[in-house]
């Protein structure tokens, strides 16, 4: 197992539905993901802003690892696990 | 159940699961969690006989197909928090540690109801929310509740009702009893007694020639009884971590020491806590460990002067030799508030504590890497840094 790390930010279409965030499509390198997964959730603090993590698994099978820190209002795309 | 009703849950395997649930493809493979020994296992691993503890080389030697992940400290700790949250739903009373949590359900709803249903919805919450399964025991006390999911782990419920904690606890071997560890049980062996059943039988001044001063607490769990209350305040705040490569450069060594230091007065100011004791551990490149400690009597927790504390008290016992590992820990906790005045007041000390109110505000509001001091400033360059600050590689937690 390969865990790539990316540190991108991206742009993410997103439910915001009864106060949970859950992202659905996002657009790297020009290619559009379908989130067919949300693997799990957590919530961290970079200070006093909240960041709100999520292993995602997209429409080509990837694992990602993504962020949303609620201050700037900016999604993150953090690693990519990969099957060796 | 009438009278106490005490409940322990236990993460399971919480690294490797945590790791398992981010990353689909590692589930029913053997993951180990660890920098250098195992910190944790998954099941998949245990089965195949690593354990923690082991040097992870030993461990991919005899499984060659685990997965070996360096752990993600606040992963972990958000994960436990959002479990701890559910049981904080069911009463106040929580006591959390790293991966396991004691809640003192008495006087609440919660403890007229039936405790294996509670323990069978607070499992499956806890699975909908994190995708993590934990271990539920309940009764009369800490020491009980906590055998009980003992004997049920993984993914179990266990309740032990009132009145039967000392038939519980009969057949059990003494090393379950807590207070009694792996030399007590050697000792004990010795005199061929391996059950609690045995060692009940024994008066109690022969148990306080085995055991001193704890023999009154040990009688009394030997019987299923734990009058033991945990402390509303920790006895001691130590951080420590290991070097990456065994380190021989003293400024690197002091620099680490300092912002252990500094951690750790940080933890005591948002406690209340004023140390009566600064000690500190170095452990060298050969494995042997030292600690050595001085009083710490300063009416306030400046960084600066637990460092001052904590570099003599290091000169004293450093050899000047290849250092694996160096911690710092501030005991002999008061709340500040117990602290002796002076008369005139003192101006440098509340100009200081001033500063240090003022850092801890900004390290609060942008993280504690937002501010470096210029004593730790040369671990840039050797150490990662998050909104945590350094990123260390063996951090330790308050006690």
């Amino acid at each position: 197992m390969l865990v790539e790390h990316l540190d991108e930010k991206v742009k993410v279409r997103a439910d915001f539905g009864g106060g949970i965030v859950k992202p659905l499509v996002f657009m790297r390198r020009g290619q559009i993901h379908k989130v067919t997964k949300v693997n799990c959730y957590w919530m961290d603090r970079e200070g006093s802003a909240k960041v709100h993590y999520f292993s995602v698994t997209s429409d080509s099978g990837d694992v990602y690892q993504m962020h949303f820190n609620s201050d700037d209002m900016v999604w993150h795309l953090d690693l990519v696990m990969v099957e060796s | 159940m009438t009278g106490r009703l005490v409940m322990y849950l236990d993460i399971d395997a919480f690294f490797p699961s945590v790791e398992q649930v981010r990353f689909p493809a590692l589930r029913g493979r053997p993951v180990v969690v660890g920098s250098g020994v195992v910190a944790s296992s998954s099941y998949e691993a245990r089965r195949r006989g690593l354990k923690t503890g082991m040097a992870i080389a030993s461990a991919v030697r005899i499984c060659p197909q685990a997965v070996v992940l360096k752990g993600h400290q606040h992963v972990y700790a958000a994960f436990a928090e959002r479990i701890f949250d559910r049981c904080r739903d069911l009463t106040p009373a929580v006591e959390t540690y790293l991966d396991e949590a004691f809640c003192d359900l008495t006087d609440t709803p919660t403890a007229d109801r039936d405790p294996a249903l509670v323990g069978r919805e607070l499992k499956s919450a806890v699975k909908d929310e994190t995708g993590l399964g934990v271990t539920v025991g309940f009764g009369p006390n800490r020491m009980v509740a906590k055998l009980a999911a003992k004997d049920v782990k993984p993914d179990g419920v266990a309740v032990v009702a009132a009145g039967a904690e000392e038939a519980f606890m009969e057949d059990r071997a003494v090393g379950d009893v807590a207070g009694i560890g792996p030399r007590s049980v050697e000792m004990l062996r010795q005199i061929n007694v391996t059950r609690v059943s045995e060692l009940k039988r024994f008066p109690r001044p022969y148990l306080e020639s085995l055991f001193g001063k704890s023999a009154f607490l040990i009688g009394e769990r030997l019987r299923g009884r734990d009058p033991y209350v945990a402390p509303t305040f920790p006895r001691s705040i130590s951080r420590e971590t290991s070097f990456a490569r065994d380190a021989l450069d003293l400024e690197e060594i002091l620099a680490t020491l300092y912002y252990l230091s500094e951690r750790a007065c940080r933890s005591a100011r948002a406690l209340g806590a004023l140390p009566g004791r600064v000690t500190v551990k170095v452990r060298y490149g050969d494995g042997s460990c030292e600690t050595a400690s001085a009083g710490y009597r300063e009416a306030s927790v400046l960084d600066a002067a637990v460092f001052e504390a904590a570099r003599a008290i290091f000169a004293r016992i450093y050899r000047r030799c290849r250092l694996r590992l160096v911690g710092v820990a501030l005991s002999a906790l008061a709340h500040v508030e117990t602290r002796q005045g002076t008369l005139y007041g003192d101006v440098r000390r509340d100009r200081l504590e001033g500063l240090y109110g003022s850092l801890d505000a900004i390290r609060s509001k942008y993280g504690h890497a937002a501010v470096v001091a210029g004593r730790s400033v040369s671990l840039i360059n050797r150490l990662e840094r998050d909104s945590y600050g350094y990123v260390l590689r063996t951090p330790s937690l308050t006690k």
